[in-house]
């Protein structure tokens, strides 16, 4: 067809370019529209512009004609969209937001034209968002509209993000949990707050009241869970984004396992509750132990992640930087009066207790065996030799429970090493340490 | 995978295996460094120290491996270091390193990052140690933790606040921050050290106990470095560390960590802080496990204190403020009394222990030897009798250090020794009585009043008599052995200052005693008590002569002489009762001038030559001593003397060789003819003496003519032979010429002479050279005689040769 048509009216018969002037905010913070990169689903880098809510989007549209035509056009107008699109409705996104301005009426161009644009004070509640079952994207759409279907379409998609107040901190989430036959393996885990930013650090600590059972080590996942849908029709899955050792080895009764997780090295966003009606992704820390049998016990909580504000880590305090750790236990174990108070918050939490079994691990095949490769890549980058008792009990849970595991290993050696994380420099300005509020 | 084979060949293809990965990351880190690429260094030194996370080596291949380890993680410790020069921080650093995936690399990039955090002044010290020895608690396999634990003491050992070091400040923390980083390192690492003991099958578990051992010095090198801060005073010690360390060994109730922390501490720690803190460390003695060897623990405490006060003298005052030995010995028998199950042998060696420190430190406190004595009593009498052969090895050392160390009669007369003895069996107490005896040789102690050597001979009654249980074992030649040493023990018994008195009551013990002991030993036992007593009668004659009779007087001693030299008779050991009896005579008549009594020695000596001397060389000797001693004794009244003569003329006819008896009635002439002495009255009678001459030269001719019936000629042994006895006739007569004996004239002489030239040219005696040796000297004899000149010259006169 364009080819039929490029005979008679060229294949384009204009370009369009747009340009983003910086916003207010950008402009005060000394210069250019800051950008973002992001990964694609085949790990290809994208550089984008970088919005908030409410910023005021403007720029210039520049229409240029092919040198030495005339083009024709029945008008000229830019759109803002926002849209979410559902991996299982692929082709149809549900636009939550749709701004348009009329640059020009229709007309004749025989020279470029540059069109300013502005729209002010935009209202964008949802942050941009890529995961595995749904995306928000905004976009601004510039239309040369002409007829006969020959109309110019440019998109331009930008990224938003929005800091958030910071939530109320909560309680430590604190909690006892006895897995297994009873009186074989109990526990008491505690972590420090329930909500965390995204350059956080989750602190904690695992103490172990009765272990009847040999251990072999203990680890921490972070857990994204997106849920489409709503009722009957709602689906989740789960994959995860991190895996992390906490311990090696078989603790006894007494013992008391510290805790302390950076957020920062791991591709994370906020949880989002309700995105139009039509997803939410909330995060979960997993909490996983396994014995020697390469049995697995673990229990999940649900971590709210919020996006705070940006600062510069040249101007906290020195002291901010230090290592932090909590407070250390107290000799004597929780007395079990102090155990109700926890349980409701566990049921808050939906956690239940999971004992060993593919069943529980079931939330989706895919999405573990993500997690197994996660945790590989993670801790032998670049595919380096995975050796040692947990790779090969990892592989052993591995080959239980997943199917589609080599193509995941495979697609997690073209990501790269989480660990190297100077590849991006903290520019943004995340400090190494967590928070410098405490 | 559950519990590693640690088969040898295998171990070796993993070891091999993991250190060449090592390499090969290590390889690769220092390329990384060389290009000041963070990212890359950090990812191969996590897959390096990733090797770290096996668990099929044995701890000593691990060893190889996290040795090998450390190496590589040095060149990244320098690298770490220039990262601050490079203007990023090593707070950035210590923070990267901990998004490592997995814990066991994460620690140890932890550690090195963390040292090099404190190095750059960038965190307090104090701060940062808490932190990892906390992170570090992630590791709770036994093996891996302890490495780790090892690493981080190693990386961290130089940057402790300690007082005097440049992290010590206000942040940085001081002394007790850093005793406190050692304390919780020390605690954690012991907790996995005695965890490994619980790991695995029963079946591994000496295996297992092997492995732990060479772990050991991982642990103990956190009390080292504790021992080795500046800023460690005698008050922190005693206050925290000490407190703290003992704890964690007291509550870890594991037999060879106790052990071996136990020593540790007593090794690592300065002598003077034991002294003050003794209470309390001897106080977790107790509560130890039964395995422990408390004993070795208790004494290497000893001795080093022991060294402590030895060295310096002040110290000995400052024990006994803290009174030291009271403490330990409270705890030996704390010790004792918790563990009623731990052998004697360990009992035994705890006391001996405990001894040897009293006897180092106290040497003047005796009452403290005894108090050790009478609870290590105690302590074993409560195990019965001693059997094992180390618990009786150990008994007879305990009682042995203090003969060594104090005066043998003093510990004797200690209240408890005795007690202790008596549980030894019968064997070993005769091994402790040897002891005990030699002891007092080598030491020339002594024995100086009847009670002790009443003391001294219940001590050593094993060799003094026949114990019940030890008849069977014992030989002739144990039995003379043990007689012997009692022989020489005799001449210990001395009372002070020449009091014969105390002298004669010792040797009656002494006798009474021995007389206990059987023939077998008395045969040894009494002659020299016999002797002893002489060289008493001596000083009391002489004390008598001068007028100061003592109590007990010569008579008395005679009586006991007599007994003793009868009881020797009946033995029977009639040669030595004879000879005794014989000097017994002499020492009567001549020191003491009794003649009564040196007859009754005479005659009894008489009765034993005809009744109980069955031989004839025998016979030939004791007539010999026999006359010898009639010869020297002069305060025999002349009858008697007469009498006793007769007697022995008589046993001369009776010998049953011609030469024997040729040469007794030669001997016999010189029982009429004694020396002069100044003061007594020689009994000469010359007409006897030329009798018996003359019958000598009859009896000669006798055995010549015999030799002629048996015609043979003398064998080539037997010495001079008959013709000899003309030469020896000859220079009797001689003899008496010479000493002046009117009855023999030149002329006399003359004829002798004549006749014994014929005799030495004749056929038998040509050849005889010793004979003719003989002859020739008499003859010379003769000659020189007449060459003197002057009164004897003149007498010789006349004498051809």
């Amino acid at each position: 067809m364009n080819k039929l048509f490029g005979g008679l009216v060229g294949a384009t018969p204009c370009t369009v370019q747009l340009e983003l002037r910086p916003s207010a905010g950008a402009t005060a913070a000394g210069g250019s529209q800051p950008t973002v990169t992001v990964k694609n689903k085949r790990d290809e880098v994208e550089t984008m512009p970088l919005f908030a809510n409410k910023d005021t989007i403007s720029g210039e549209v520049k229409v240029t004609p092919i040198p030495g035509r005339r083009t024709e056009h029945q008008g000229i107008r830019i759109q803002l969209l926002g849209e979410v699109e559902l991996a299982s409705e692929r082709g149809h996104p549900h636009q939550f937001l749709s701004l348009v301005r009329d640059l020009a009426p229709p007309g004749d161009l025989t020279t470029q034209a540059s069109l300013p644009f502005e729209f002010g004070s935009v209202e964008m509640q949802y942050e941009s968002y890529r995961g595995a079952q749904a995306q928000v994207r905004y976009l601004l759409r510039v239309t040369v509209a002409r007829g006969m279907g020959g109309s110019v379409v440019k998109d331009h998609a930008f990224w938003v993000r929005n800091t958030q107040e910071v939530p109320p901190p909560g309680p430590p989430i604190k909690m006892e949990m006895e897995v297994g036959i009873e009186d074989c393996l109990h526990i008491e885990f505690e972590y420090d707050r329930g909500a965390y930013h995204m350059q956080d650090t989750v602190l904690g600590r695992i103490h172990f009241l009765l272990v009847r059972i040999k251990l072999k080590h203990m680890e921490l996942e972070i857990r994204r869970r997106e849920t489409s849908g709503a009722g009957a029709a709602a689906k989740s899955e789960s994959e995860t984004v991190a895996k992390y050792e906490i311990m090696d080895g078989a603790p006894v009764r007494g013992e008391c396992i510290p805790i302390r997780l950076s957020l920062r090295p791991y591709d994370l966003s906020p949880s989002y509750a309700n995105v139009f009606n039509k997803f939410s992704v909330r995060y979960f820390i997993n909490l996983v132990l396994v014995d020697e049998e390469d049995r697995r016990y673990f229990k999940q909580q649900e971590i709210t992640l919020y996006r705070r504000p940006e600062e510069d880590p040249q101007l906290r305090p020195r002291a901010a930087r230090l290592p932090r750790r909590m407070p250390s236990l107290t000799p004597s174990p929780t007395p079990p009066a102090a155990s109700p108070a926890a349980a409701p918050a566990a049921g808050a939490n939906g956690g239940a207790v999971a004992a060993a079994g593919a069943a529980a691990q079931r939330g989706g095949a895919s999405a573990a065996a993500g997690e197994v490769a996660a945790a590989e890549g993670h801790l032998m980058p670049g595919g380096a030799a995975s050796v040692g008792a947990d790779a090969a009990g990892a592989a052993a849970a591995e080959q239980r429970q997943l199917e589609a595991q080599p193509a995941a290993v495979q697609q997690q050696e073209e990501k790269g090493p989480p660990l190297a994380l100077p590849a991006e420099p903290p520019a943004t300005g995340a400090s190494p340490l967590g928070d410098g509020t405490s | 995978m559950v519990e590693p084979s640690y088969a040898p060949d295998e171990q070796k293809a993993w070891l091999k295996d993991a250190s060449n990965a090592v390499k090969r990351h290590g390889f690769y880190l220092r390329k990384a460094i060389d290009d000041d690429n963070m990212k890359e260094a950090l990812r191969y030194s996590a897959a390096l120290l990733g090797e770290l996370r096996t668990s099929l080596l044995s701890p000593q291949k691990y060893y190889e491996l996290y040795m090998q380890a450390c190496d590589e993680l040095r060149n990244l410790e320098m690298f770490f270091r220039e990262e601050q020069a490079k203007g990023r921080p090593h707070a950035d650093l210590y923070d990267l390193v901990q998004h490592a995936g997995n814990i066991v690399p994460r620690l140890y990039l932890l550690c090195t990052a963390g040292a090099c955090y404190i190095r750059g002044g960038e965190a307090p010290a104090m701060l940062i140690l808490r932190d990892v020895v906390e992170m570090c608690k992630g590791v709770q396999h036994p093996t891996r933790g302890l490495f780790l634990r090892a690493y981080l003491v190693q990386v961290m050992r130089g940057l402790l606040p300690d007082t005097g070091s440049k992290f010590e400040g206000e942040e940085g923390g001081n002394v007790v921050d850093a005793l406190e980083f050692l304390l919780v390192n020390f605690t954690e690492m012991n907790k996995l050290w005695v965890r490994m003991a619980h790991q695995g099958s029963p079946r591994d578990r000496e295996k297992r106990d092997r492995e732990r051992s060479q772990l050991s010095d991982l642990v103990g090198k956190n009390l080292t470095y504790l021992s080795q801060l500046d800023g460690l005073t005698f008050q922190l010690y005693r206050d925290v560390v000490l407190p703290r360390v003992l704890e964690q060994v007291v509550s870890c109730r594991d037999d060879i960590a106790q052990q071996y922390l136990m020593q540790c501490v007593i090794m690592v720690f300065p002598d003077e802080f034991h002294l003050g803190t003794l209470q309390s460390l001897l106080g977790a003695l107790p509560q130890l496990q039964p395995g422990v060897r408390v004993h070795t623990v208790l004494s290497l405490l000893m001795d080093r204190l022991a060294n402590y006060a030895a060295g310096d003298h002040s110290v000995v005052t400052q024990m006994s403020g803290v009174d030291a030995f009271g403490q330990m010995s409270g705890v030996a028998l704390k010790v004792v009394e918790q563990h009623p199950e731990m052998p004697g042998a360990d009992v035994a060696a705890m006391y001996s222990a405990l001894l040897a420190f009293s006897g180092t430190v106290y040497p003047d406190q005796l009452e403290y030897v005894d108090r050790v004595l009478q609870t290590c009593h105690n302590a074993l009498q409560r195990r019965g009798p001693i059997t094992d052969p180390r618990a009786e090895k150990q008994v007879v050392a305990l009682l042995s250090t203090p003969l060594d160390k104090y005066d043998v009669v003093t510990v004797l007369g200690l209240a408890h020794y005795p007690s202790v003895m008596e549980l030894l069996q019968p064997r070993v107490k005769r091994e402790v009585a040897t002891k005990i005896v030699q002891t007092v040789l080598r030491g020339g102690t002594l024995i100086t009043s009847v009670d002790q050597a009443e003391m001294l001979f219940s001590f050593i009654a094993p060799l003094v008599r026949d114990m019940e249980g030890l008849q069977d074992e014992l030989d002739d030649e144990d039995i003379a052995e043990d007689a012997s040493l009692l022989a020489r023990l005799v001449h210990q018994l001395r009372a002070p200052g020449g009091d014969t008195d105390a002298q004669y009551s010792i040797l009656q013990a002494a006798q009474r005693h021995f007389l206990t002991g059987g023939p077998q030993r008395a045969r040894h036992t009494l002659t020299p008590l016999a002797f002893a007593a002489l060289q008493a009668v001596r000083a009391v004659a002489a004390a008598e002569t001068a007028g100061s009779p003592p109590k007990v007087d010569a008579a008395a001693w005679y009586r006991f002489l007599h007994q003793t030299a009868s009881e020797l008779a009946a033995v029977p050991a009639a040669e030595l009762a004879l000879q005794l009896f014989l000097t017994c005579a002499h020492s009567a008549s001549e020191e003491a001038g009794l003649d009564v009594t040196a007859y009754e020695f005479f005659e009894q000596a008489f009765v034993l030559y005809e009744e109980s001397i069955p031989d004839s060389r025998q016979e030939v000797r004791a007539l010999q001593s026999i006359m010898g001693t009639l010869n020297r004794c002069y305060a025999i009244a002349p009858e008697e003397r007469a009498a006793l003569c007769h007697k022995a003329a008589s046993y001369c006819a009776k010998l049953l060789k011609r030469v024997d008896q040729c040469q007794a009635v030669l001997a016999c002439s010189h029982l009429h003819w004694q020396p002069e002495k100044e003061g007594k009255q020689a009994a000469r009678d010359e007409q006897a003496v030329l009798a018996c001459l003359k019958r000598a030269l009859k009896i000669a001719n006798a055995a010549q003519q015999q030799l002629a019936v048996a015609a043979k000629r003398p064998a080539a042994d037997a010495g001079l032979g008959p013709g000899g006895l003309f030469v020896e006739i000859l220079n009797h007569y001689l003899y008496f010429f010479d000493q002046g004996c009117q009855q023999i004239t030149a002329a006399v002489l003359q004829s002798l002479l004549e006749l014994v030239a014929n005799e030495m040219a004749a056929e038998g005696c040509r050849d005889n050279e010793p004979l003719q040796a003989f002859y020739a000297n008499t003859l010379t004899h003769i000659r020189q005689q007449k060459a003197k000149g002057g009164d004897v010259a003149a007498r010789y006169d006349t004498l051809q040769v």
